[in-house]
């Protein structure tokens, strides 16, 4: 983050001597009016031009950390009572279900269990190749693969949530290639999950967590598992959501753009392997990425350029500026 | 200390009505403006993009009494959070001096290892801070004749200084470079000459 300030233009062309003697003079005579003036340029002068940028630039972002903290804290809270929610329901759920008791579990399942919205899902997930996905699930949380295991058992309330982000996922990949993560990303965080209310969120984003976990395991594309942790991050961020109107991040030029930049401007160096990395960050005041995080390391060189990327390229309109986006740098060919 | 509140309360509610809040439409804000902003609304943001206005000068000010950067780093910040906490009890005529006050006197108590007490400065304080001295206020006829008369009366190189900065308009350097002398130097001369002329000025009058 460049700081930047009337005032600081002023003293740096000041300190560099770009001004001619008439204009210096000026400046000193301001600063003979302006004691506060006077006594700063009394303790910068013995810094150099570019040392006071750089101790402002930091001080910027400390700034930014400072102003915005009361914030991150609420986000905090509410992901801890989250999860303490989602794990007490967790237990009770897995209990309930062993217990094998239809008519504790019916109940408890009632008022999210909707067998019209959660079965076409089934079926569009069997000519998908998230079934995969769909089946280490199952097995985590004991569900016949068949659509029928609904009805012939009254599922505990968790395994009905678990379905909504699948269907979301299948819906969304079944018109995409897997070597399109960008778009991915693009529609899932189109998809409104606002109007949800924060609890159901909360369980959404362990069944979402669980899913993520079992993708790795099986090594599924990582465009999958990029559009799962968008979700988890709307999850956890799902009170402040229901607030703004529309809080997604897109860069500058839009989708289609980001995505040409990140392929034309990729610098592969010979060793590198095929892959991709998935990076994640928030964004400064302009709307330039900071606090890049690799998620998904390929290899060092690789995290480097894919940073390297990213820092460097377009901005961002990002009205949530705490946001983390994601992205995946594919690095084929 | 309810007394003190319930004191205070009218001032503020009028502020409300005074003040109509939409940035958007009035961007053209004075600073003091905005801060009233921000001491109603207690939007942190709007503070921290005030105050980023004056950081150069804060941690200018903090690097004279620190000299160690990543120490006047620390004090710029300490600076923000004692301005965040700060509930003003009147409203802020002048911002900067404001700042300026907080920021030296931060500085001060910091260095003698005193506990700051207080950030409630009167406007006294801050127009004592922020004086300006007579040489350097427009021109008016009475006081130019005085500070001729004065300026005679001072020693050598503060006279040479303190004419060659105000009449000749001559920059620090070029007057260091013609009196031969360092350019601190330069710079304390016409500052003592400034102090000695308005001594000078006060007997007179």
């Amino acid at each position: 983050m460049k700081h930047e300030s009337d005032i600081l233009k002023r003293i740096k062309s000041y300190f560099m001597r770009r001004k001619s003697a008439t204009e210096a003079h000026r400046f000193e005579r301001e600063m003979e009016r302006d004691p506060f003036l006077y006594e700063a340029m009394e303790g910068l002068e013995d810094l150099l031009t570019s040392d006071i940028q750089q101790a402002l630039d930091e001080l910027d972002d400390r700034l930014d950390e400072r102003s915005q903290r009361r914030g991150m804290v609420f986000t905090w809270q509410a992901a801890a009572i989250g999860l303490v929610i989602v794990a007490g329901t967790t237990v009770f759920a897995i209990l309930g279900g062993q217990s094998n008791d239809p008519d504790t579990t019916g109940t408890q399942g009632d008022y999210k269990y909707d067998p019209r919205t959660t079965q076409p899902s089934y079926e569009a997930m069997d000519d998908e190749p998230a079934y995969v996905v769909s089946d280490s699930v199952e097995d985590e949380d004991e569900i016949e693969p068949s659509s029928t295991s609904e009805v012939e058992q009254a599922p505990p309330p968790v395994e009905m949530v678990a379905f909504e982000p699948v269907k979301e996922s299948t819906t969304l990949g079944g018109d995409l290639t897997a070597n399109d993560p960008l778009q991915n990303e693009m529609r899932s965080s189109e998809s409104d999950e606002e109007d949800v209310e924060a609890g159901t969120l909360a369980h959404t984003s362990k069944a979402v967590e669980s899913i993520a976990v079992s993708e790795d395991e099986v090594s599924m594309a990582p465009s999958k598992s990029l559009q799962v942790q968008e979700l988890k991050s709307k999850a956890s961020s799902a009170r402040q959501k229901s607030e703004s109107a529309d809080p997604t991040s897109a860069p500058e030029g839009g989708m289609d753009a980001y995505r040409a930049y990140l392929k034309n401007n990729l610098q592969r160096t010979t060793g590198m392997p095929l892959g991709e990395v998935v990076l994640s960050f928030e964004f400064d005041r302009n709307g330039t990425p900071k606090s890049v995080k690799v998620e998904n390391s390929l290899c060092t060189a690789c995290d480097a350029e894919a940073i390297r990327l990213i820092e460097q390229g377009p901005k961002w309109n990002a009205p949530d500026r705490k946001e983390r986006v994601f992205i995946t740098v594919s690095f084929d060919r | 200390m309810r007394i003190l509140q319930e004191f205070h309360k009218p001032p503020i509610n009028k502020l409300v009505n005074t003040t109509i809040i939409d940035l958007a439409n009035a961007p053209e804000l004075s600073d003091e403006e905005l801060y009233r902003t921000y001491v109603l609304e207690k939007d942190k943001e709007i503070f921290a993009n005030l105050f980023r206005k004056y950081m150069a000068l804060v941690f200018g000010v903090c690097m004279k009494y620190e000299r160690e950067k990543h120490a006047a780093q620390d004090s710029t910040m300490e600076i923000f959070e004692r301005l965040l906490q700060h509930q003003p009890e009147r409203p802020i005529h002048n911002l900067k001096a404001f700042i300026y006050v907080v920021s030296k006197n931060h500085c001060l108590m910091k260095k003698r290892g005193e506990k700051i007490i207080t950030l409630d400065f009167s406007d006294a304080d801050m127009e004592n801070a922020m004086e300006v001295h007579p040489i350097d206020m427009g021109e008016q006829e009475v006081q130019e004749e005085l500070l001729k008369k004065c300026l005679k009366k001072l020693k050598d190189l503060q006279k040479d200084c303190v004419h060659h900065f105000y009449i000749n308009k001559k920059s620090y350097q070029e007057i260091s470079r013609e009196l031969k002398v360092t350019l601190n130097a330069v710079k304390s001369h016409i500052q003592n000459g400034k102090r000695n002329l308005k001594i000078c000025i006060e007997n007179e009058q």
